[in-house]
C-alpha cells in the first residue's frame, strides 16, 4: 500500500465520532493554551497524560497532538493584540502583527494569522504524509557542526533586525548573548554567573524574558501612559477581513514561511522558534519595502505564522519515523505514546498502520477545525480592544504571573520576569529594540553548545564545521546575508554605470 | 506563596518558621509524654509512639517540569494511591538547581511529614561537585523505590562490536572515543564510563564525554555517527535497539534487565561496575518515627499494587524497594563511592 491508501485508511479512523470529538477537544485546549502567556504546549500535555490514561490510545493521541499545534495557531493572538507573544514561536509576530494592530489593522492580522497557520499546517500534513518515510534519515544528518553553522546563519538574521540605530541592535543583541551564558554549562559542568544562586544554575528561562520583555513592559508603558491621561485606545479601521492588496502581499510569505518551518521542524532542537525568525528575514531580505518591517507589514505576520504552523508537522516526521522527539513539547508526546506501550519508530508504521496515519489524518481535520474555531473568534478577540485600560493591565499581570508560575513553581522567575519588564520598559523609551536580545538568548545558547561539542568531538580541529556540505552551504548562505547589504548598492551603482555607458 | 524557599538568602524570613515550629515540638512532646502515661497506666508492656498519618493533602515535590524525568513517576506514584485511596496528595514541580531547590524546600518544611521529594543521585553529585550546601543528612532519607538500568549504546554501524571491543580502546586511548553521559557531567551516567576506565586502567580524566540537551538528543547524534557512544537510561536506547539501529553493549546493573533479557552486564563481561541510576524518596528534616513508619508502609503497599508493576515493566525500570533505614545505609554507600569517583574525574569541590 502506498501513501494514499494509507491516509485513506486513517481517515476511515479519524473520522470516527468518538476522534472527531477528540480532534475538537485538543484543538480547543491548543487554542486556549496558546491564547494563555506562560504556559505552553509541553506543560499543557504534560498535565493532562494522567486524565487520559483510561482512553484509547489512539483518540488519546488525537487529542494531545490537537493540542500541540493548536497553541500554535492561538500563540499568535495576544502576540498582535497585546504584545504579549504567549510562546517563544510568537515572538516575531508581535513585531509587525501589534504594529498593525495599532494602525487599525488588528482584524486582518489575526485573519492572516488563522489562515496562514490553516495553510501552512495543511501544506506541513501533506509533507509528512508524503515524505515522512524519505525524510526520516535527513534529521539524522544534523550533527553538532551542522547545528552550529545553521545557528549561525540564524544569528545573522538577528543581526539583520537591529533596526534603525546598528549600535543599539547591537546592543540588544549582545545582552542577549549574555543572558545566554548563565547557568551551569553543559560542556564543563562549571557554573557562569550563578552568584551562588541556585535559581539561576539552570539558566534564564526563554519564557521569562519574553513575558518580561514583552508583556510587563506594555503593562508599564500602558501605565504611564495611563497616568498621564493620554491613553491611547487601539481603534480599528476598515473590516475585519482582508484587503485585496493585504491578500496579495500575503500569499508568497505564506509559501515560503510553509517550506522553511516544514523543513526546520524536520531537525531536532528549537524548531518553532528558529523557523519563525528565518521566515521574518527572508521576508524581510527579499521585500522592497525593508524599513517598513515592523511598523505593521503583513508578509512579517503571513511568513513566521506560516512557519512556526509548518514546523508542527515537521517535528512529527523524526518523531514517527525515529522515536527521536525534536523539542519540549514532542519529548511530552513521545512520552505519551510510550505510555501507551507505543514506540515510535518504522515499526510502529509497520505494526499500527491504524494509529500512525490515523493520527496523521486526524492532524488534516485538526487544521480545519482550528481554522473554523479561529475565524469566527477574530471578531471576539479583538473586542479585547475595548477592555479598559485599567482592567487590561492586571489581567496580563496576572494570566502572565500564572502561566510562568504554573509550570516551574519558581518564585524567583516571577521577580525575574519583573526584572526583565523594566528592562524591557527601559529599551522602548530610549528606541532599543527588544527582539534581538530575546532571540539570541535562544540562539547564543544552542550555538555556544554546538560549537564546543564539535570542537569536543574533532579534537579541537575547526576544520570540522567545512567538512560536510550541509556545513558548507550554510556558512556559505551566512556570509551571503552578510555581505547582501554591502554588496547590493555596489551592484545597483554598477548597473546604473553600465547602463548610463 | 512560598516564602519558605527563599530563606538562605534571607534569613531573617527563617525566625518565624523556626518560632512556628517550638509550639508544634511543644505539642508533639505532650503527645508523647500523655501515650507514655497511657502506656504506664496500663502497664501493657514497651512505650509505643502513636501511628502518624496525614491530616490534609500530601505535597509530592519534583525537580523536573511536568513531562519530564521523575515527575513521571511522580505522577504515576499519585495516581495509585488516588485510586487505591492510600494517601491524598498532589505533585508540584520546583525546578532548578539540578534538583537543589526542590530538595531545600522539603527540607525546611522541619518536621512536617506532609511534604516529600523524589530523589537522584544528583542529591549527592550537587553537594560533591560544590553546586550546593545541601546534603541529603539535611532531609530524612524515605525508602528506594527503584532504578532505571543503565546502558551502553553505540550505533549498529560501529566497529565496536562488544563491550571489549570498547574497554580495549579505552585502555589504549582513553580519548579515542566520543561518548555523550546526556546532558549532566558527573552523573551516574559519566560514573559507568569512569569506573570502566578506571576497571582498564585508563585515565578517566581523559576521556572525551560530550553533553546534550538530554538522552534523546545524544541517541540522535549516536545514530547520526556524529559521536561513538552514549550512556544513559536504558529507555534511550532499548527502542533503538529493537529497530536495529542500535547495539547495547552492557548494562551497568548487579543483574540482567527483564525488559531486554538479551543484554549482558558489564559484570558478566569481566568488568566490576555497577552503577544504577536509582529513585528514593526524601522528607523534611526532622521527622519523627511514626512518621517514617508512615511512608515505608505507603511505599511498600504501593510497590505491590499491579499498577506500580505495570508502571516498572513499560518504563524499563528495575523492581527494588528498600525502607527507609535501609535507604538511608544505602545513600551513605552510594555517597563515598561518588566522592571517590568525582575526585578520580576532578569533578570533586576542594574540601569535600
Amino acid at each position: 500500500m502506498d501513501a494514499f491508501d494509507h491516509l485513506l485508511n486513517g481517515f476511515s479512523v479519524a473520522t470516527q465520532p468518538i476522534n472527531l470529538a477528540y480532534v475538537f477537544l485538543g484543538c480547543l485546549l491548543g487554542t486556549v493554551i496558546g491564547v494563555l502567556p506562560g504556559i505552553g504546549p509541553a506543560a499543557a500535555i504534560a498535565l493532562l497524560l494522567p486524565i487520559t490514561y483510561g482512553i484509547e490510545p489512539t483518540s488519546s493521541l488525537i487529542m494531545l497532538c490537537g493540542i500541540y499545534y493548536g497553541a500554535m495557531y492561538g500563540g499568535s493572538t495576544t502576540s498582535i493584540l497585546i504584545n504579549t507573544p504567549g510562546e517563544s514561536s510568537s515572538v516575531m509576530t508581535a513585531l509587525d502583527g501589534y504594529a498593525m494592530a495599532r494602525s487599525g489593522r488588528a482584524g486582518a492580522a489575526l485573519a492572516i494569522s488563522a489562515i496562514a497557520s490553516f495553510i501552512a499546517g495543511t501544506a506541513s500534513v501533506v509533507l509528512l504524509s508524503l515524505l515522512a518515510v524519505p525524510l526520516a534519515g535527513f534529521a539524522l544528518r544534523f550533527g553538532p557542526a551542522e547545528y552550529f553553522t545553521l545557528m549561525l546563519f540564524a544569528m545573522t538574521s538577528v543581526a539583520a533586525l537591529t533596526g534603525a540605530s546598528l549600535a543599539k541592535g547591537l546592543l540588544s543583541m549582545f545582552l542577549g548573548l549574555m543572558f545566554a551564558t548563565i547557568g551551569i554549562d553543559l560542556q564543563s559542568g562549571q557554573q557562569r554567573f550563578t552568584f551562588d544562586m541556585p535559581e539561576l544554575q539552570d539558566g534564564i528561562g526563554f519564557i521569562v524574558v519574553v513575558v518580561g520583555l514583552f508583556a510587563i513592559a506594555e503593562v508599564f508603558i500602558g501605565l504611564e501612559d495611563l497616568l498621564k491621561g493620554r491613553s491611547e485606545i487601539i481603534r480599528l479601521s476598515g473590516s475585519l477581513w482582508l484587503t485585496r492588496d493585504e491578500w496579495r502581499r500575503s500569499l508568497m510569505p505564506i509559501v515560503r514561511g510553509t517550506g522553511i518551518g516544514f523543513f526546520k521542524g524536520v531537525l531536532p532542537g528549537a524548531g518553532a522558534t528558529i523557523a519563525t525568525i528565518l521566515s521574518y528575514s527572508v521576508e524581510r531580505m527579499l521585500s522592497r519595502d525593508k524599513a517598513k518591517f515592523g511598523t505593521g507589514m503583513i508578509e512579517g505576520v503571513a511568513g513566521p505564522e506560516a512557519a512556526n504552523n509548518a514546523s508542527t508537522g515537521g517535528a512529527m516526521v523524526p518523531l514517527l519515523t525515529l522515536g527521536v522527539p525534536g523539542s519540549g513539547s514532542t519529548a511530552v508526546l513521545l512520552a505519551a505514546f510510550i505510555m501507551y506501550g507505543l514506540q515510535p519508530g518504522p515499526l510502529l508504521f509497520e505494526k499500527r498502520p491504524d494509529l500512525v496515519w490515523g493520527l496523521i489524518a486526524s492532524m488534516y481535520i485538526g487544521n480545519l477545525v482550528l481554522l473554523i474555531l479561529n475565524l469566527p473568534l477574530v471578531g471576539v478577540f479583538v473586542r479585547l480592544l475595548h477592555i479598559p485600560i485599567g482592567l487590561l493591565l492586571p489581567m496580563v499581570v496576572s494570566i502572565s504571573a500564572i502561566g510562568i508560575f504554573a509550570v516551574n513553581g519558581n518564585i524567583f522567575e516571577l521577580y525575574l520576569a519583573l526584572g526583565f519588564g523594566v528592562i524591557g520598559y527601559v529599551f522602548r523609551k530610549m528606541a532599543i529594540p527588544v527582539a534581538p536580545l530575546v532571540l539570541s538568548l535562544v540562539l547564543g545558547g544552542m550555538m555556544e553548545q554546538s560549537f564546543r561539542q564539535a570542537m569536543t568531538i574533532s579534537g579541537a580541529d575547526p576544520g570540522v564545521f567545512v567538512r560536510s556540505p550541509i556545513c558548507i552551504a550554510l556558512l556559505a548562505a551566512s556570509a551571503l546575508a552578510l555581505s547582501i547589504p554591502f554588496v547590493a548598492p555596489l551592484l545597483r551603482r554598477f548597473g546604473r554605470r553600465t547602463a548610463a555607458a | 506563596m512560598q516564602p519558605d524557599s527563599c530563606m538562605s538568602r534571607h534569613p531573617m524570613r527563617a525566625v518565624p518558621e523556626a518560632l512556628r515550629q517550638v509550639p508544634r515540638s511543644i505539642n508533639r512532646l505532650a503527645v508523647l509524654a500523655a501515650g507514655a502515661l497511657l502506656g504506664f497506666a496500663l502497664a501493657a508492656g514497651p512505650v509505643q509512639a502513636q501511628p502518624w498519618k496525614p491530616s490534609r493533602t500530601v505535597e509530592l515535590v519534583v525537580l523536573a517540569s511536568p513531562g519530564g524525568g521523575n515527575d513521571k513517576a511522580a505522577r504515576a506514584l499519585q495516581k495509585i494511591w488516588a485510586d487505591n485511596k492510600i494517601v491524598d496528595a498532589v505533585v508540584t514541580n520546583r525546578v532548578g538547581g539540578g534538583g537543589t531547590l526542590a530538595y531545600t524546600y522539603v527540607s525546611q518544611k522541619t518536621g512536617d511529614a506532609h511534604y516529600i521529594a523524589i530523589a537522584q543521585a544528583g542529591i549527592l553529585t550537587n553537594q560533591l561537585a560544590g553546586r550546593t550546601n545541601l546534603t541529603y543528612n539535611d532531609l530524612t532519607v524515605l525508602p528506594y523505590i527503584g532504578t532505571e538500568p543503565v546502558s551502553l549504546a553505540v550505533r549498529t554501524e560501529s566497529p565496536i562490536k562488544t563491550l571489549k571491543d570498547f574497554a580495549d580502546r579505552l585502555r589504549k586511548d582513553p580519548a579515542s572515543l566520543t561518548i555523550s553521559p546526556g546532558s549532566t557531567l558527573a552523573s551516574t551516567n559519566h560514573f559507568v564510563v569512569a569506573l570502566l576506565a578506571r576497571a582498564v586502567g585508563a585515565d578517566p580524566r581523559r576521556l572525551r564525554m560530550v553533553t546534550f540537551g538530554g538522552g534523546a538528543e545524544a541517541a540522535t547524534n549516536v545514530l547520526g555517527g556524529h559521536i561513538d557512544a552514549m550512556v544513559n537510561a536504558s529507555n534511550n536506547a532499548v527502542p533503538h535497539m529493537q529497530s536495529g539501529k542500535m547495539r547495547i553493549l552492557g548494562i551497568s546493573s548487579p543483574k540482567r534487565s527483564a525488559s531486554m533479557p538479551d543484554v549482558p552486564t558489564f559484570r558478566e563481561m569481566g568488568f566490576d561496575v555497577i552503577q544504577d541510576s536509582w529513585y528514593v524518596f526524601l522528607g523534611p528534616r526532622a521527622m519523627t518515627q511514626p512518621q517514617i513508619d508512615f511512608w515505608d508502609d505507603v511505599f511498600a503497599r504501593t510497590m505491590k499494587t499491579p499498577e506500580w508493576k505495570k508502571f516498572v515493566a513499560d518504563n524499563g525500570w528495575e523492581y527494588g524497594f528498600m525502607p527507609s533505614r535501609e535507604t538511608a545505609a544505602f545513600l551513605k554507600k552510594e555517597h563515598e563511592e561518588a566522592r571517590s569517583i568525582m575526585s578520580d574525574l576532578g569533578a570533586l569541590k576542594a574540601g569535600q
